[in-house]
């Protein structure tokens, strides 16, 4: 639904948990929007049959339509199911000595990375991360140096290489080299790689990667400076081995050129310049940042971007026009790292999470975190799943039609669907099954709102000042439930929602992340005195831009076109955490650069927290620089059209009796097609509008209108109207 | 006009914000911890809940939680936020406390005590009075909460003119202005000694901090004083992002909706717990716990637990606990259900709402002038320590319990239970005064074995479970010393079927600064509070050792090869010069110089079950790992193996374990003959200074505090 002029034809792929998603658009301005079911075993497959089904829907074969492309873009979850299958390389880690149980101790609570309220709350049933680099496997340098970046202990060489040998013997494959304040002061690291490369050359034993913390991470904090370095080096091969596989396939098919990467960063660069830890999570992101995109072209710069699956629901949020907070704790798999990942957010809801009763707490109605997966599935699907879930409440209630759900390609059985919540959730209450699936999307629509308020809170907003962009497979079908809970005017469901993360990817620029702790106190404690200091700030500065021009050019780029942004991890003096603001300045030269610096710090700090957490008079401390190079955001257009004098009727497909919560009973219902939708057109709820992957859900008091763009918009009507 | 301080009549108060009289004293708070009758009204608006309303606005209530915890976490200064020792609560209009997001479960029980003392004694009062805006702060243990290093702010919550709810935001704070640095101080006789304690006082209105206040405080706790401020904040903060979010809600839904959603989680908190205690065995259940230090001195303390159980309510009577002394090591009955509630809340009850409702079906027998119900006056800043003999008592008491029934996945042996931490203070590198503690030992201790696994290693901070301990390099980014290690501390789970997770070891050295002041608080340096269950073993032994003079900066700079690596090598080798002093965990204020070395440990966890029954490749897994020693390997869990290859010798494993439980049983004796022997057995009278009476631990002569 995008045309790029002077482009040839452009693919964005993202391979998600359950669906492989292909977004394919060419020159001439057609697009076509391909699901097909992920292959875990070898991704490369799901990838083609993507771009089979898509060169077919244009009478194309899959060489014709690779010889027009120009661009594939690809987020992959190739990094997850190497950390799900624990099938990286044996790596060893090196560590100053004294503290080589890093991994093990893990901050101590390690046990709460990546799991829910329910499960850190259930202390008798905890479990740590179980390290990447086993015992044994481990070596301790006899080295220090302090957080001066002076040296202490000089490193003992001879001692090193004793026990380098040791290791390799028992079958190291990889280094990770992260050692106490390596990020002040790499002489050390360096030198440990010197070392090994001089002992164990290429040809000895084979190339084996050497990754250090300085190069990778050079930040503060030894515990995610090391759990980020180990993940790339885990991954680093099984990476790059899956997309050698990519190439080699899409080489048979007369492709020759190269795939972008999606990072997490909101960015994307080429393969080689791709770390496999900033591949993780590419896909929600890319998602993020094509709501940011299509935010601003139709005007909204706040937006709340909400994707609904299979198994989970996920949360990002954007304000004027820009995706600004990174996760403040990011964890991959269970492993807690140092990488700025952006924010998005994901809880246990989505088609497939199960509803139980909690007996603990009164035979309460819970939805989620469990889910049926892909397999078994919903009930309704047949598969063998017993356990009702929120797509066999929606069955039941007839939002979706057991015939037309996913284009007729997985029939659904509603009787399936009615045994299961009746068995489990119905009888067990003694209410009807109607009542009980009702009960469960009320649960789950109201989880995902609160998840929804919580995530824009926290960052100082307010939902109602958004609109809320739903996508992936559900999200269409529940947007109005949660949406409205939150008092948000404008719910919008554009035509490509189904694929919506791999459209996302197509508006992505090229962009390089560079990041370096340094400690720069911004206002003196007790004076509030501005730094003088500004040689520190802007070596820091200088020493990045550079890395990132040097990068640029080497990909091809030119520099001079980069957008260039810094941004500023500060806290008052004291504090444990810093937070991250976008620095007005990229460079200081007087005391007024100083206190604007500050003046941004306080004002979304003072927004985030609360004015009365304002308290320079401890001072105020830069810790970590944050500095991204990226090219201007590729061009595109959105499918655009007039009205053309039809009438929504001739999109009516049918009709058949749905269940309304505000009515409490089954109501008849007119049916659309989204396919047959055109601008211009308006539905007043209650309606329900189906297209090949998703079913739109227009509750009574709401309605629907159709965008020029081919968006459906949802608004609540000003007067509350009486069901049908 | 003169001054007038005549009580007048206040507002009278509606029903559901009354709370009953109790006589206030530090003996009886504890009966506040009992939900307030249900009146008419209020049973209305539960039963006006809608079918569903309870699920989805609780989850509601969860992530407001969640929120406001995130905003406190992120926006505090003291390690403790990082550590976990904090609560964001939201209660009943009369001080029940309905849900909350706990660091630490302990202010489960202090955190409704103050909010319902407020509103028995100042709602009414007219030179006080509960208005929209007010801003409350306390951090004293006789109005409910723990010790005074504990502070919270707690705000009422208004909408349309009417009382619906209260919020508070509490978390530990190492500094009140104490006698010595770090809030607890060691040396405390009296409360006098313990620093700045605040009754209950309204520190804001119309939602601004009183400047006057804020500074008072700030002048009490002047050795970090940035601390005191900024953490005051951020508690504010805290309470009143939880007060505008419920505010929120009672727009949205209705004040008497709000009022019986909060009433509903108490409710059914109370019938879900006593429903699950309902289906364990009914009996009585014992368990006995020892610390050793009273802080100034080492001492033998003993808190003795019987459980009696019946149908859906327990007994706790602690009679046979060791009488109150006058060092800090005192509690009242309050502060130990709040230590009971560790357990409950993260282990059988884990599930169930963080409510004082859940805590309805206990009953709580502490006897006066013993050290669990000291007297008013006494000095309780080191509570929480002294309390591991309630953490562990109850935990064994009540896994026993729970171990015939469903829910025997919900038991384990106990925690760690030492609260192992380095205090420091002065000038750091940067020029800026500092108190603070060290997070690295505090949270790695090791956790209790389980049923059916291990213990975690290094799992968290037994106080807080989820306790977070900082890296290397934030500490000495901030504070003006070098750690030499960080590491797990073999063999310090205690062996069982299942061990006991592993505690850690550090040792920190000053630097960059001539001098540091600094003490540390630990104990199971005699005798492990930290016991096995169902025959496993307790975790081993703790002490403390410091070198003072050491020649480290030498023999750093010079690349030496023998520098210590572990707390043995310290102690065994001796390659540094110095002065060597093996102590017990907890040490006094001293000063340090640079390159002082101090050595702190951290306990494992409680072993589970017979050794012999350890399946011995786990045991050479251990031994591999370095978890174990080779003398623990075969010594105690009696497995054979080639000392090279590690490969296990099945054969003469089984002979030994066979040979080792025939020694057992030439050891057995008829029941009434161990009696005779046993009782004739006492520690050494030294240790019994503080005891009370052999065997029954009554006091001998009464406690004088100044």
């Amino acid at each position: 639904m995008t045309t790029e002029p002077n482009l040839g034809t452009v693919i964005d792929i993202d391979i998600g948990g359950t669906f492989t998603d292909c977004y394919v658009r060419r020159a001439t301005g057609d697009s076509t929007a391909v699901k097909t079911p992920t292959t875990g075993f070898r991704l490369a497959v799901g990838f083609r049959q993507g771009l089979e089904e898509a060169a077919k829907r244009f009478g194309l074969t899959t060489s014709e339509l690779l010889l027009e492309t120009s661009t594939i873009r690809y987020s992959t979850t190739v990094a997850m199911n190497t950390l799900l299958q624990r099938s990286g390389p044996k790596l060893c880690l090196v560590t100053t000595a004294g503290f080589e149980d890093v991994l093990d101790i893990a901050r101590g609570a390690a046990w709460m990375d990546a799991a829910v309220v329910r499960e850190i709350r259930n202390v008798a049933r905890i479990s740590k991360p179980d390290p990447l680099v086993k015992a044994g496997m481990i070596l301790g340098a006899k080295e220090r140096i302090d957080s001066f970046g002076q040296i202490v202990r000089p490193l003992d060489e001879d001692q090193f290489l004793t026990e380098l040998h040791k290791v390799v013997d028992r079958g190291a494959r990889g280094f990770v080299i992260s050692l106490l304040f390596s990020y002040l002061n790499p002489s050390h690291e360096i030198r440990i790689r010197e070392l090994i490369e001089s002992e164990y050359p290429d040809e000895y034993l084979g190339a084996m990667p050497i990754m250090l913390s300085s190069e990778v991470v050079p930040k503060r904090l030894e515990y995610t400076r090391t759990n980020t370095c180990i993940l790339n080096a885990y991954l680093h091969q099984s990476m790059w081995e899956e997309l050698a596989g990519m190439a080699d396939e899409l080489r048979s098919y007369g492709y020759p050129k190269g795939i972008m990467l999606v990072h997490n960063s909101g960015g994307m660069a080429e393969v080689y310049r791709t770390s496999a830890a900033a591949t993780f999570n590419g896909g929600p992101v890319a998602g993020l940042i094509g709501g940011a995109a299509l935010g601003k072209r139709r005007g909204d710069g706040n937006v709340i971007v909400t994707d609904m699956g299979g198994t989970s629901f996920e949360v990002g949020v954007i304000s004027d026009g820009r995706a600004r907070a990174y996760q403040f704790r990011p964890v991959i798999d269970r492993y807690w790292v140092d990488q700025s990942m952006l924010e998005v957010k994901s809880i246990g809801a989505g088609g497939g999470s199960i509803a139980w009763l909690n007996e603990a707490v009164g035979n309460r109605i819970e939805v989620g975190p469990r889910s049926a997966g892909s397999l078994p599935g919903p009930a309704a699907l047949g598969l063998g799943g017993t356990e009702p879930t929120v797509t066999d409440a929606d069955v039941v209630l007839n939002y979706i039609s057991p015939e037309s759900y996913f284009s007729g390609k997985a029939m659904l059985d509603r009787e399936l669907a009615y045994e299961a919540i009746k068995s489990r959730i119905a009888d067990p209450l003694e209410i009807s099954v109607e009542e009980a699936a009702a009960r469960i999307k009320r649960t789950v629509d109201s989880n995902m709102a609160d998840v929804i308020a919580r995530e824009t809170f926290l960052r100082g907003f307010d939902p109602k000042d958004f609109v809320l962009l739903a996508y992936g497979g559900a999200g269409a079908t529940h947007c109005v439930g949660y949406g409205s809970r939150l008092g948000i005017q404008r719910m919008i469901v554009c035509p490509f929602s189904p694929v919506f993360c791999a459209w996302g990817s197509s508006t992505m620029p090229v962009a390089h992340i560079y990041e370096l702790s340094r400690r720069v106190e911004l206002l003196a404690a007790g004076t509030k005195a501005p730094t003088a200091e500004f040689e520190l700030f802007n070596s820091v500065v200088d020493e990045l831009e550079a890395q990132a021009r040097r990068d640029l050019r080497g990909e091809g780029y030119n520099p001079e076109l980069a957008n260039l942004r810094l941004e500023l991890d500060i806290k008052y003096g004291g504090q444990i955490h810093s937070h991250r603001i976008e620095s007005p300045l990229l460079r200081l030269h007087s005391t007024d650069d100083v206190m604007a610096i500050y003046s941004a710090f306080e004002g979304d700090y003072a927004a985030f927290f609360s004015p009365v957490n304002v308290f320079p008079e401890g001072g105020v401390e830069v810790h970590n620089f944050v500095f991204t190079a990226s090219m201007p955001e590729p061009e595109w257009e959105l499918q655009i059209s007039e009205p053309d004098g039809t009438t929504v009727d001739t999109a009516l497909t049918g009709e058949r009796s749905v269940y309304w919560t505000e009515a409490a009973d089954f109501l008849d219902t007119p049916i659309y097609g989204q396919s047959l939708l055109k601008p211009g057109y308006q539905i007043i709820g209650p309606a329900v509008i189906e297209a090949e992957y998703t079913t739109t859900v227009l509750d009574p008091g709401f309605e629907l209108t159709v965008d020029n763009n081919f968006n459906l918009i949802i608004q609540q009507l000003v007067k509350e109207p009486s069901c049908r | 006009m003169s001054l007038d301080q005549t009580s007048l009549d206040g507002p009278e108060i509606p029903e559901y914000m009354r709370v009953r009289p109790i006589e206030i004293s530090t003996a009886t708070m504890v009966q506040w911890l009992k939900p307030e009758p249900v009146g008419e009204a209020e049973r209305s608006w539960v039963e006006q809940l809608e079918p569903g309303d309870y699920e989805i606005y609780d989850e509601k209530l969860k992530n407001i939680l969640d929120e406001a915890r995130e905003i406190f976490v992120r926006s505090g200064v003291t390690n403790l936020l990082t550590a976990g020792d904090l609560i964001v609560a939201i209660y009943t209009a009369n001080g029940d406390l309905a849900n909350a997001s706990a660091g630490t479960y302990l202010h489960c029980v202090t955190g409704c005590l103050p909010v319902k003392y407020v509103m028995h004694k100042y709602y009414s009062d007219p030179t006080v009075r509960v208005e929209a805006g007010d801003i409350f702060y306390t951090n004293e243990a006789r109005y409910g909460g723990i010790h005074n290093p504990d502070q919270m702010a707690f705000m009422p919550v208004f909408h349309e003119g009417e009382l619906i709810a209260w919020t508070a935001a509490l978390a530990h704070q190492p500094e009140t202005g104490a006698i010595e640095p770090g809030g607890m101080p060691i040396l405390a006789r009296s409360r006098s000694d313990e620093g700045m304690k605040l009754t209950p006082i309204k520190i804001g209105q119309d939602y601004r901090i009183k400047r006057d206040l804020l500074d008072m405080m700030v002048n009490f706790i002047d050795r970090s004083p940035r601390m005191q401020e900024i953490d005051t904040r951020a508690r504010v903060t805290g309470a009143d992002r939880l007060r505008v979010r419920v505010q929120e809600l009672a727009v949205a839904k209705g004040n008497d909706f709000v009022r019986g959603l909060l009433r509903k989680l108490v409710l059914e908190a109370e019938e879900s717990a006593r429903r699950r205690i309902a289906r364990w065995n009914d009996g009585t259940y014992r368990a006995v716990a020892f610390a050793d230090t009273i802080g100034r001195e080492p001492a033998l303390v003993r808190g003795m637990l019987t459980a009696t159980k019946r149908h859906d309510s327990i007994h706790m009577d602690f009679s046979g606990t060791s009488p109150e002394n006058d060092s800090s090591y005192n509690a009242f009955p309050h502060i130990v259900a709040a230590h009971a509630a560790i357990f409950l809340f993260a282990y059988p009850f884990h599930d169930l709402p963080a409510s004082n409702g859940t805590l309805a079906p206990f009953e709580w027998d502490i006897p006066e002038g013993s050290v669990l119900n000291a007297a008013p006056n006494a000095a309780i800043s080191n509570s929480p320590p002294l309390c591991c003999i309630v953490m562990t008592s109850v935990t064994l008491a009540l896994s026993k319990m729970m171990f015939d029934s469903e829910d025997r996945d919900k038991i384990g042996a106990p925690n760690g239970n030492m609260g192992s931490e380095i205090i420091f203070s002065g000038t750091s590198q940067h020029e800026m005064p500092y108190a603070d503690l060290d997070g690295c030992t505090l949270n790695t201790e090791g956790q209790g074995a389980r049923p059916d696994m291990d213990g975690v290693n290094a799992y968290g901070f037994p106080w807080a479970h989820a306790g977070r301990a900082p890296d290397a390099e934030f500490y000495e980014d901030e504070y003006p010393f070098l750690r030499l290690f960080y590491h797990l501390r073999r063999d310090s789970g205690g062996f069982g079927k299942w061990q006991g997770g592993l505690g850690t070891e550090t040792a920190i050295a000053p630097r960059h600064v001539p001098t540091m002041f600094w003490s540390s608080i630990g104990k199971s340096t005699h005798i492990s509070v930290a016991s096995g269950l169902f025959g496993g073993y307790p975790s081993s032994a703790s002490p403390g050792i410091w070198v003072s003079g050491t020649d480290l900066w030498e023999k750093m700079n010079r690349g030496d090869q023998d520098l210590p690596e572990d707390a043995v090598s310290v102690a065994a080798d001796r390659a540094l010069q110095g002065e060597y002093l093996l102590e017990h965990l907890t040490r006094l204020t001293r000063i340090g110089y640079s390159g002082d070395l101090i050595v702190q440990l951290a306990a494992g966890g409680g072993g589970y079950g017979d050794v012999l029954e350890r399946d011995p490749d786990l045991v050479l897994n251990d031994l591999k790992n370095g978890q174990i020693s080779s003398w623990t390997a075969k010594e105690v869990y009696q497995i054979r193996y080639e000392e090279d290859s590690l490969i296990l010798d099945e054969t003469a494993t089984e002979e030994t374990r066979d040979s080792a439980r025939q020694t057992r049983l030439k050891r057995g004796k008829p029941w009434d003959e161990f009696i005779s022997e046993w009782s004739k057995l006492s520690p050494n009278p030294e240790a019994l200074k503080y005891f009370g009476t052999w065997p029954e631990g009554v006091a001998e002569t009464p406690v004088v505090r100044i």
